[in-house]
């Protein structure tokens, strides 16, 4: 059993700020998940059955480096996880089709997670944290990988699960980026929303 | 006295040639010439031309009509459209003159506040910065593009020519600047076209527009970069899918073609990218139409002329008598709009009431 308890992080300011940690912003992660979603939305029925989630994957590992790589950020490939990874920040980013994101249930991950994912998923921090985290079944390099969660429903978060057989057995970190529920998200911007609000005066002449 | 102008504006808003008219009321094409032309026709015919054009006698012995100076007319779709479409439209802009200068009688009405932006012509986006500043807009969207420009005292009728090579088309009539808006369009090339007229309105206010080839272009970039403030647009650079286009085109209440048209312009997406998505919007339906499109806006001075009129037993049947002109004619120029639009307008202000 583990004796830690996850972390959630679902206050607007706290996101930004815990984002700030891994160099990144809100908007970024957002639009990793949005252009996953819109790329699923263009699967039609002539193509195979799994079309949405293939192009979902892989136009969010698309979006996932054209987002961040840049001076901090590069392509990573470790135990063949397709991901970017920072190493002064010690923190690597996936990208994973979940059934939902930002929910009370944590998220289900739509494909089953490869070894190379398990070993990725940190034992050396769950021994930290006293966690028993099963057999290495990989190499491990020690950054820690967290995967940007993009739901059916087009909600996001970052994660940090741990990984065993081929599931998520327990999570270390969640990062809630965007939710079609959360009272933050759903909340009209009034400094950037459409402006309507012309006075017209109509009146009889005396 | 009978009024060959009137006989004019009548007949080419039925479209009908001066050859057809006189085979329908039974004379030459000569005699009708001569009617349109200064010679008054008897009582008798000026009934049988009355009765084949639908219109009122009444309306033929009036005042002559509020001719517009073609010239100055900017027109959409100008390649397409057939003269006796263009002449059609134009008459419809005579009835509306003499509708809003009755309108105008009666009514305390916005003034014009449009600023001549002639000078930026060759800079249309420069020009639409410059008319937001003066408008104070700042980079939002406009949740109202029409009731935006009539409350900057621009008036604004529709059309219901059941033609689409007929898109709109304005003219400044004196100090007031005028904007006739086709129906039969979807509502977001109808925004599209109302943002468009608008850049004729500051662009080619004292420059005409007829002779400078590239004025609708110019217009086209003026309502693009209007609607869609690069600023703004900025913030949703990463679209480059269909389906982000059509999902996020609701917010400028614009086309999907528009938005992706302006993404291109700005450098967003790929020349490769554009066309890919021009033919898969095209395959969706977006190039003939606008799928799951959003409301068709209408005048807010119209329907709050009608609604205070309506407060004293007026209706718009008494403006068609007044005028002299068809009652489906006032209809096709106000939106088709009814009373109770105005009336459901009128900010209800909430009543004070003392609480002891």
């Amino acid at each position: 059993m583990p004796t830690f308890n996850t972390v959630i992080v679902s206050t607007l300011v706290d996101v930004e700020n815990r984002l700030e940690d891994f160099g990144c912003t809100r908007q970024q992660i957002k639009a990793i998940g949005h252009t996953a979603r819109a790329y699923a939305d263009d699967a039609s029925p002539s193509m195979p059955q799994n079309a949405a989630g293939m192009l979902s994957y892989i136009h969010g590992v698309g979006e996932l480096r054209q987002q961040l790589v840049g001076s901090d950020y590069l392509p990573d490939r470790a135990c063949g996880v397709e991901s970017v990874v920072r190493r002064d920040r010690s923190v690597r980013i996936a990208f994973q089709n979940v059934d939902k994101s930002c929910a009370d249930m944590p998220p289900l991950p739509r494909s089953e997670k490869g070894s190379g994912a398990a070993a990725l998923s940190s034992p050396t921090l769950f021994e930290h944290a006293g966690v028993e985290a099963g057999p290495l079944t990989g190499v491990h390099d020690g950054i820690r990988t967290y995967y940007v969660m993009v739901g059916l429903d087009g909600s996001v978060e970052l994660s940090c699960p741990v990984i065993e057989k081929g599931k998520y057995v327990d999570w270390i970190e969640r990062i809630y980026i965007y939710s079609l529920d959360s009272d933050w998200e759903a909340a009209p911007d009034t400094d950037t929303g459409p402006i309507d609000d012309f006075e017209i005066q109509v009146s009889f002449k005396d | 006295m009978f009024n060959s102008d009137r006989l004019k504006t009548a007949r080419e808003r039925r479209m009908l040639t001066a050859k057809g008219l006189a085979e329908r009321v039974g004379v030459s094409a000569v005699t009708l010439s001569k009617y349109e032309n200064g010679h008054a026709p008897d009582e008798a015919t000026a009934k049988r031309l009355a009765m084949a054009l639908s219109y009122p006698l009444d309306f033929f012995f009036r005042e002559a009509p509020e001719r517009i100076d073609t010239d100055a007319v900017s027109f959409r779709s100008l390649a397409r459209m057939k003269a006796k479409e263009r002449r059609a439209a134009e008459a419809a802009g005579s009835l509306g003159i003499e509708l809003y200068e009755w309108i105008d009688a009666r009514f305390n009405l916005p003034s014009a506040d449009l600023i001549d932006l002639s000078k930026e012509r060759r800079r249309p986006f420069v020009a639409a910065r410059l008319l937001r500043q003066h408008w104070g807009l700042g980079d939002r969207p406009i949740g109202n593009v029409l009731k935006l420009i009539e409350s900057k005292g621009i008036r604004v009728l529709s059309l219901s020519e059941a033609t689409k090579n007929v898109d709109a088309y304005s003219f400044w009539r004196g100090e007031h600047p005028y904007v006739f808006l086709n129906q039969e369009k979807t509502a977001e090339r109808s925004i599209f076209d109302t943002a468009h007229e608008l850049g004729h309105l500051v662009l080619h206010h004292h420059a005409d527009s007829k002779t400078d080839k590239e004025a609708e272009t110019q217009a086209d970039r003026f309502a693009s970069a209007f609607l869609m403030p690069e600023s703004d647009v900025m913030d949703y650079a990463h679209l480059f899918t269909a389906g982000q286009i059509i999902a996020a085109k609701k917010r400028w209440k614009v086309s999907a073609m528009a938005l992706a048209y302006r993404l291109n312009s700005l450098g967003y997406i790929s020349e490769w990218n554009y066309r890919s998505l021009l033919i898969e919007l095209g395959k969706r339906g977006y190039r003939s139409g606008e799928p799951d499109g959003i409301e068709r806006e209408v005048s807010t001075v119209l329907a709050k002329v009608l609604a205070a009129l309506w407060s004293k037993g007026m209706t718009k049947e008494n403006i068609a008598r007044d005028l002299g002109i068809p009652l489906e004619e006032i209809e096709a120029l106000i939106f088709r709009l009814s009373p109770d639009q105005g009336a459901s307008l009128e900010v209800r202000k909430p009543s004070l009431r003392v609480v002891k």
